[in-house]
């Protein structure tokens, strides 16, 4: 793993990923996957996909806002996630594909997810 | 993209240089078994193997796939494809014509990537008289192969580069997506027969489908331009055939395959011994194909208590991240690409 400049809470490693079903994820994401620490701050429980919007801090000490992308519900509750599994205020470590183009976006790989704090 | 291109490029170098003798015993249709690593379910597709003057043509959903070698009852292919993850995939499939069967491996960069095979497909019999069957209940998500390349015309190509996905599919607007693509989408199928008709349920986008025995297509229907178009049936012996016509210009997977509003998508639901749903499917579209685009899956029947659950849609997110990314003045320029 190494960590990108400037932004000293994410970490890329490249490894293939599996991604999801029917949509193009390859569009937004690139292959190279990566991780981010932050902390929720709106959750977007729905479909077409649920989205989890994360505080996260960069070495400078700004901070930016991170749009996580998982799946459907229906992929999500097979999974045995709720609305309840992450909430606004947690602190989270996660890890998925990187958006393309150094967009703040991760496409999140649901066994990534670690609650700090 | 870099799967098009790349096979693209291998198409344009190798096929001008393989001078392959025919094999008339590879000539037909085939129903092709691909291992896809994921949760141990295969994908599913239909393998077309033709005459040609210079050799044998290979085409795998309609879409072309590069020969590298016949030598006897020997074949060895590569296919672009994208898996049930949706995972893009370049392997060469090298296999043995042997009883009727051509089986062998797959690898990808020279790795190992499991088995795959193909049969013959049953050719289609118009004559044969109307044995119908129930085909009633829940239909789970399909197995099958996502093919990557296909012959577009010159409008064709037109529609796809002018496509993107990021900012142009109906989908992240919560629009349907229409009835060829989410033929194929990870989501359940609930059949009702409602005598004259048969009730489809998607459970994509909470979609309603009419399939009637009793009428044609009504007059004008090439202006229909709806998402799941108007669909007329027929029994040829245990094979429901449908014929789907007035769908909505739009595209039939998320990279941007186009549909124009003159498509006609074809297909046909029967049973095998083991009471799977295969479905195969064409949509020919002369404006955008040279060629039918076909696809072959296959669906298992869901227990009787099992419910399909809602698919509500919103696109906040779709907005929230065009705004929070510094796109949405470049989204609303692009309106005339609006599907």
């Amino acid at each position: 793993m190494k960590t990108l400049a400037g932004l000293g809470a994410i970490a890329v490693a490249v490894v293939a990923s599996p991604v999801l079903a029917h949509h193009a994820y390859d569009a937004n994401y690139i292959r190279e996957t990566g991780s981010i620490e932050g902390v929720v701050v709106e959750v977007f429980w729905g479909n077409p996909h649920v989205h989890y919007y994360l505080e996260v801090t960069n070495d400078d000490g700004s901070t930016m806002l991170w749009d996580v992308e998982s799946d459907n519900l229906g992929v999500m509750a097979r999974a045995g996630w709720t609305i309840e599994t992450l909430e606004v205020g947690d602190r989270v470590r996660v890890s998925g594909r990187l958006g393309r183009e150094g967009r703040s976006r991760l496409a999140l790989d649901l066994e990534s997810v670690e609650t700090l704090d | 993209m870099f799967i098009k291109r790349l096979v693209a490029l291998c198409l344009a170098y190798a096929l001008p240089a393989l001078s392959v003798a025919q094999d008339s015993a590879f000539v037909g249709d085939w129903l092709l078994w691909v291992e896809s690593g994921y949760e141990g379910r295969p994908a599913y597709g239909t393998l077309a193997i033709e005459a040609t003057d210079s050799g044998l043509a290979l085409y795998v959903e309609g879409g072309p796939v590069n020969l590298l070698e016949l030598d006897g009852t020997r074949i060895r292919f590569d296919l672009d494809w994208v898996d049930l993850r949706d995972a893009p995939r370049l392997s060469t499939l090298s296999g043995v014509l042997e009883n009727g069967v051509i089986q062998g491996e797959v690898t990808e960069d020279g790795a190992d990537r499991g088995a795959w095979r193909a049969a013959r497909l049953a050719a289609p019999n118009p004559d044969a008289p109307p044995m119908p069957v129930d085909l009633t209940g829940i239909w789970g998500e399909p197995d099958y192969i996502g093919k990557g390349v296909f012959d577009l015309t010159a409008a064709g190509r037109a529609a796809d580069e002018a496509y993107d996905e990021t900012l142009d599919d109906p989908i992240l607007r919560c629009v349907s997506d229409g009835l060829i693509r989410m033929s194929h989408g990870p989501f359940d199928i609930e059949v009702v027969d409602a005598g004259n008709r048969l009730i489809m349920l998607y459970q994509d986008m909470h979609e309603v489908r009419r399939v009637y025995f009793d009428r044609g297509f009504p007059d004008g229907i090439e202006r229909m331009n709806e998402s799941m178009g108007y669909s007329v049936g027929r029994w040829e012996g245990s094979t429901l055939v449908i014929e789907t016509r007035g769908l909505k210009k739009g595209v039939w997977d998320a990279p941007g395959m186009p549909i124009s509003t003159d498509a006609v998508f074809t297909e046909r639901w029967y049973l095998d011994d083991d009471g799977d749903l295969h479905i195969e499917f064409s949509m020919a579209d002369p404006e955008n194909y040279d060629r039918p685009a076909l696809m072959h899956q296959i669906r298992s029947k869901q227990p009787d208590d099992r419910e399909i659950p809602p698919y509500s849609c919103d696109p906040h997110p779709f907005y929230r991240g065009l705004d929070l990314e510094g796109r949405l003045d470049e989204y609303w320029g692009r309106s005339r690409y609006r599907l």
